[in-house]
């Protein structure tokens, strides 16, 4: 997965960088559902990791449901299945943007930019149809 | 922690005459883990891996390998134990070929087909002496070799000393396919703080004798952190508080290093007047000199 | 343990080459007029001298970590070194031996020649006449040999206590010549009963000891 960037010296947990890279790239497209992710050991071959480390990013992935493992087929990106209530995504979400929009304020970043921002955003990446 | 534990050190002491190279270092690897000891030039690595595996005898205290006593291995014991020297001498006047034979003949467990094979996908030349080959090679060779015993645990000492970046990276990618055999344990000692990052999940950290950190990497790097505080004028001297790892005084900044310890810090620096603290997380090479560099640097205390 | 006995016997083979070397002439040289207590204290002495570089060498192996990590008890390890530099040893005294045989018989060959053209035999520094070496008195100068050679490679081979045990053989070897001036068949009794007891021992060793 050549989008995927880890960075070994960063204070955060490698396995945390994996499964934050592979969120991102299923939020913005660059993997569907039902797109295989390497193994295990293809990818820690590939970024030069401690497998056990590829191991534990590929649990976190599951768990959070935006993979699942077919037994001796492979990990495929899952079809996105709400999990938490609507009110509480959207509290998440709140959360997230107010930092955001915190950051744009200390910027010193006018209401007018911050939505041209926003809305380019928007367009990169891939919303699933609400149903 | 369990019964089982490969590796053990129980108040580990050793003098050299009256220098102290092992000061009561009580470590225990766990089982299947990847386990880097680190630590400067002088810090009691090698004495800790000679004690370890039965070459030096401990002043005080004792290393279990495997269960056993290291002071009184059962021969039969190191066919289970992959080791690689640090320098990896090996042989310098036998021929590679001559070198695999021998060491069949001294292993009972060891896989001359695969170890002939991975020689020849190294491309390594069978027929040459070990004193003409390059330095990547002879690692590569003393690697392989242990490899073919099909060891239960794996010993490594400064196994990329002295290689470039190229054969440093071969190096490390044979180390990981190594990894993926189940419930292998691999304990090794390096300086190149990168490539350790990549592979271990725990890292044990040596300053003059004395273990300054054994824990699991991702834990340390989530639990210690670096504070830079700004001052008006000149920064005052470092507040004492516990987990303090090392301080240092840079004109109008006091830089704190410090465990556990995110809320004190802010507290105790906003105290003594503190324009703005920061905090920054750490890499391992960060973490290895701070815990390292000792006081006689900064001639601070 | 086999393997490495060859081992240990290429290692400390150019030390061994070069004692045969520097025996060959020594024995031509003495083949006429050694005096027995300057034969003995030659042998002593040149045990003594391949022991200390054995010794060394093994001082050096001790710190061999490629080595020393094999499943093989370090007892049986150092024997295996030890035999291989007991079979450099009795190479050497083999050398030293036949050239000495040779020698003496070009010696006795010249001085027949010279009886012939001349009718009388001149000579000038007195010496006895080349004679080889008769059964009782090599296995005296072998066992000094040995002797010469175990001690001291013992003593310097074991890194403990400096050069303090060479200065000890060098006493025990003085005091072993002068021993043996009273008799030299004792000493053949002697040698002869450590010999069989040290290879019965090592053979044992070496039969035993391997795992396969």
């Amino acid at each position: 997965m050549p989008f995927l960037r880890v960075d070994v010296s960063s204070a955060e947990p490698v396995f945390a960088q994996i499964v934050l890279g592979v969120k991102r790239a299923v939020a913005t497209g660059r993997l569907r559902v039902g797109d295989r992710l390497p193994s295990v050991r293809e990818l820690a071959r590939e970024l030069v990791l401690n497998p056990n480390t590829v191991a534990k990013a590929y649990q976190v992935l599951e768990a959070d449901r935006i993979t699942t493992s077919r037994r001796g087929a492979g990990t495929f990106v899952a079809r996105h299945r709400p999990v938490l209530k609507s009110a509480e995504r959207r509290r998440r979400f709140r959360k997230a943007l107010d930092e955001a929009l915190a950051d744009a304020v200390n910027l010193g970043i006018g209401v007018e930019e911050a939505r041209k921002v926003f809305e380019g955003a928007l367009r990169r990446f891939h919303f699933e149809e609400q149903t | 922690m369990s019964a089982h534990d490969p590796i053990v050190f129980d108040r580990l002491t050793h003098y050299y005459g009256r220098t102290r190279a092992l000061d009561t270092v009580s470590l225990r690897v766990p089982e299947g883990s990847i386990f880097a000891l680190l630590g400067r030039n002088g810090a009691g690595k090698t004495t800790a891996l000679d004690c370890l595996l039965g070459f030096l005898r401990p002043t005080r205290g004792r290393a279990l390998l495997l269960g056993e006593d290291a002071a009184h291995l059962p021969p039969a014991l190191r066919e289970k134990v992959g080791y690689v020297a640090e320098g990896q001498r090996l042989v310098p006047w036998m021929k590679v070929r001559d070198l695999v034979r021998f060491q069949r003949a001294g292993f009972r467990s060891f896989d001359e087909d695969y170890c002939l094979r991975h020689l020849r996908r190294l491309g390594l030349p069978l027929k040459r002496r070990i004193f003409n080959l390059s330095r990547g090679m002879r690692a590569q060779l003393a690697l392989s070799l242990a490899l073919a015993q099909r060891p239960e645990l794996m010993v490594l000492d400064d196994p990329a000393m002295g290689l470039d970046a190229v054969v440093r990276r071969e190096f490390l990618e044979v180390m990981i396919d190594l990894i993926q055999e189940e419930g292998r344990t691999l304990l090794f000692t390096s300086h190149i703080l990168s490539d350790v990052e990549r592979v271990c999940d725990h890292v044990a950290i040596l300053d003059r004798g004395v273990l300054r950190i054994d824990a699991p990497l991702d834990m340390v790097k989530a639990r210690v952190r670096r504070f830079h505080a700004l001052f008006e004028g000149e920064a005052p001297p470092a507040p004492a508080i516990p987990g303090l790892v090392r301080d240092r005084r840079l004109h109008n900044e006091l830089v704190l290093t410090v465990v556990d310890g995110d809320e004190e810090v802010e507290r105790a620096c906003r105290d003594l007047g503190a324009r703005r603290v920061d905090c920054e997380g750490l890499s391992l090479e960060g973490l290895f000199i701070d815990y390292t560099a000792g006081r006689d640097l900064e001639g601070e205390a | 343990m086999r393997p490495i006995f060859w081992r240990e016997l290429k290692e400390l083979a150019l030390p061994a080459v070069i004692a045969v070397l520097a025996a060959v002439p020594a024995a031509a040289s003495m083949s006429s007029r050694a005096d027995p207590e300057e034969l003995i204290a030659f042998c002593a002495i040149a045990g003594a001298l391949l022991g200390v570089v054995q010794g060394l060498l093994d001082r050096l192996r001790r710190s061999d970590r490629f080595v020393l990590h094999r499943p093989l008890a370090a007892g049986r390890l150092q024997a295996a070194r030890t035999f291989a530099g007991l079979a450099h040893l009795l190479l050497v005294l083999f050398a030293y031996l036949a050239a000495h045989r040779i020698a003496v018989a070009y010696e006795i060959a010249r001085q027949a020649r010279f009886r012939d053209r001349f009718g009388v035999v001149i000579d000038m520094m007195n010496r006895s006449p080349p004679r080889n070496l008769e059964a009782s008195q090599i296995l005296l100068l072998a066992g000094f040999l040995l002797a010469g050679w175990a001690v001291v490679r013992a003593c310097v081979g074991c890194a403990r206590w400096g050069w303090i045990p060479v200065l000890v053989a060098a006493l025990g070897l003085m005091l072993l010549a002068w021993t043996a001036r009273f008799s030299s068949m004792t000493g053949a009794g002697l040698f002869l009963l450590g010999t069989a007891a040290l290879f019965s021992a090592g053979g044992w060793l070496f039969l035993v000891g391997d795992r396969r």
